[in-house]
């Protein structure tokens, strides 16, 4: 029976992306200037090796690290998937529609007026996502039928405009904030802390709790809209609900990390390669799928130029565009 | 059934159909018939409560629409439309499923019996053999199928159907054709908007005509779809009618 298979499928694919990931974090932990070894890595999490050199790194350094990558690739592909599945197309990401660089000059605006409180980034992020979304969907709805390859359209020309006011920031700032606003641009986890990331995490638990609950509706609506509406799916709340929920994990990832690409846009791809495409299965396998790939690409920015670190939106662009490109060669997903 | 009592449409000021009145017993087939743009789909929309008509009343099974849920008029009303292509890689299977959804309670599963009526629904549209294919590979007049299969599952007496046959060749429409002649046998409300006037000829009871914005003939098939009304509909006379 196709269900039962599908199961299967759902669960063991679900095994090894928690796998990956698993080995990702732990990796994580272990390279970087400071090599620590596997053995006093298990010491030192199971709480033998109190107040250590290695305890420190561990929990105020790469832990924070850690969890950020996790996170943000957990919140940014399940916003893609949501992107993609309400647009009904494969190339829509919060980053093609030119959410995250939305968010990114929120954030940098927040900044620039010294709004400094925690709340302010988030919230500034936030709105800036939420705006970006809004104008490219009503532009695109201007054509009197909702097009959503013009939604993509003008949501790449806004990430142009968006990184040309950035670069254009980035140019008149001192040299003392060129590297803040630098973090806006290319994306990292280094700045992590616990008292951002802890409400971080709950937010895009919670967020991630909601756009659940919506996955029923979202199978109905990834096929079209009316004909959502004939099986008795309330198109326009549910729409609302998921967009804002969207541009709220993109958000709560730029004012973390900056502005992360290719993660969105990517990883719905393999997941529905991997698994197929009822999104009650795909939005749990896509978190772990971004999360598992953020990980890597925090290891990769950490160590390939080693000791210089690389961006991590560097990173995760460089692993992206080909398999974007090898995935679209394939048979739809 | 269905009743509409007066109801004006209008798109951004301008009427599409004006003082539309026309009832649908139960178990009836009716067409709907008028020229492109002289608001054959609007109506269907209205009755869907996909559109709120702006004067006018709509009645279903002889309750106004607007106190229905949308699950409970989903259980009532299932509809195939003409649809954008399809985005994703859904299979035959999946979609047939989805048309569950208004008996299905919030986030839960679909139970072994749904699984067994979208089965019968499969099997009643001859699609069965399709069930795991990604839908998007389909023919126009398979995937036409997986759609009347969808609104099968939904088990909802009432079936609008608009331009049903548009897109398929002779032998895909004729055995869509029969397939609809099957549901209305089986005591299935259907009111279908359509060019194929070959298939109402065929199938339906009765007929409405639209013409300048108004119902310009209702009733009887044969007696509304003579060449007078056709030419008064279309704008065109019997002979290049029939050229």
């Amino acid at each position: 029976m196709a269900r039962a298979t599908g199961w299967r499928r759902t669960v063991v694919t679900s095994l090894v992306a928690a796998g990956a990931l698993a080995v990702g974090a732990a990796v994580s932990l272990i390279v970087g200037p400071y090599a620590i070894e596997p053995r006093t890595l298990l010491d030192t999490l199971s709480g033998a090796r109190p107040d250590t050199m290695e305890s420190q790194v561990i929990f105020t350094i790469r832990m924070p690290r850690l969890v950020a990558a996790c996170i943000s690739g957990w919140a940014l592909a399940i916003a893609g998937l949501v992107f993609q599945a309400l647009l009904r197309n494969p190339l829509a990401s919060e980053y093609t529609l030119g959410v995250s660089s939305g968010a990114a000059l929120g954030a940098v605006a927040a900044t620039l007026l010294g709004l400094g409180a925690p709340l302010a980034t988030p919230a500034f992020a936030f709105a800036g996502a939420v705006a970006t979304i809004a104008l490219v969907l009503l532009l695109a709805r201007a054509r009197l039928a909702f097009e959503t390859n013009a939604a993509i359209m003008i949501g790449v020309i806004f990430t142009a405009l968006a990184n040309a006011a950035l670069s254009l920031i980035l140019s008149i700032v001192s040299p003392y904030q060129l590297q803040a606003f630098f973090f806006w641009f290319m994306g990292s986890f280094a700045e992590a802390e616990w008292r951002t990331l802890v409400p971080a995490a709950v937010a895009i638990a919670v967020l991630s709790g909601i756009i659940y609950a919506f996955s029923w509706n979202l199978n109905a609506i990834a096929v079209d809209e009316q004909f959502a509406a004939q099986i008795g799916v309330n198109v326009e709340v549910v729409k609302t609900v998921l967009l804002i929920a969207a541009s709220f994990l993109t958000a709560i990832v730029v004012s973390l990390a900056g502005t992360v690409g290719f993660v969105g846009l990517v990883v719905p791809h393999m997941a529905r390669l991997a698994i197929g495409v009822d999104h009650r299965a795909l939005i749990p396998v896509t978190a772990l799928f971004g999360a598992a790939l953020c990980v890597a690409a925090d290891v990769l920015a950490r160590t390939m130029l080693a000791p210089n670190e690389l961006p991590v939106g560097v990173v995760t662009a460089f692993i992206g565009v080909p398999v974007f490109v090898a995935l679209m060669r394939r048979p739809r997903a | 059934m269905i009743e509409l009592r007066d109801v004006e449409v209008k798109y951004g000021g301008s009427s599409v159909v004006e003082g539309v009145s026309f009832h649908v017993e139960p178990g009836a087939f009716v067409g709907l018939v008028g020229a492109n743009g002289s608001g054959k789909t609007s109506l269907l929309k209205v009755i869907a409560r996909m559109l709120v008509p702006a004067v006018g009343k709509v009645l279903i099974a002889d309750r106004e629409i607007e106190t229905y849920g949308r699950r409970e008029l989903a259980r009532l009303i299932a509809g195939v439309w003409p649809r954008t292509p399809l985005s994703f890689g859904f299979t035959v299977r999946q979609l047939v499923l989805l048309g569950r959804t208004p008996h299905l309670a919030p986030m839960r599963w679909e139970t072994k019996v749904d699984q067994e009526i979208a089965f019968e629904a499969m099997q009643e549209t001859q699609i069965a053999h399709l069930a795991e294919r990604p839908a998007s590979q389909l023919s126009a007049g398979e995937l036409q199928r997986v759609f009347i299969a969808t609104a099968l599952a939904q088990q909802s007496p009432i079936l609008l159907l608009d331009e049903p046959t548009s897109f398929l060749d002779l032998r895909q429409a004729a055995r869509l054709s029969s397939l609809i002649e099957r549901l209305h046998r089986r005591g299935v409300t259907i009111l279908c908007a359509t060019h194929d006037l070959a298939l109402l000829r065929r199938h339906a009871s009765s007929v409405v005509l639209l013409a300048d914005h108004r119902v310009a003939a209702a009733g009887d098939t044969a007696g509304v779809l003579v060449p007078e009304a056709l030419q008064r509909a279309f704008g065109i006379t019997p002979e290049e009618w029939y050229d």
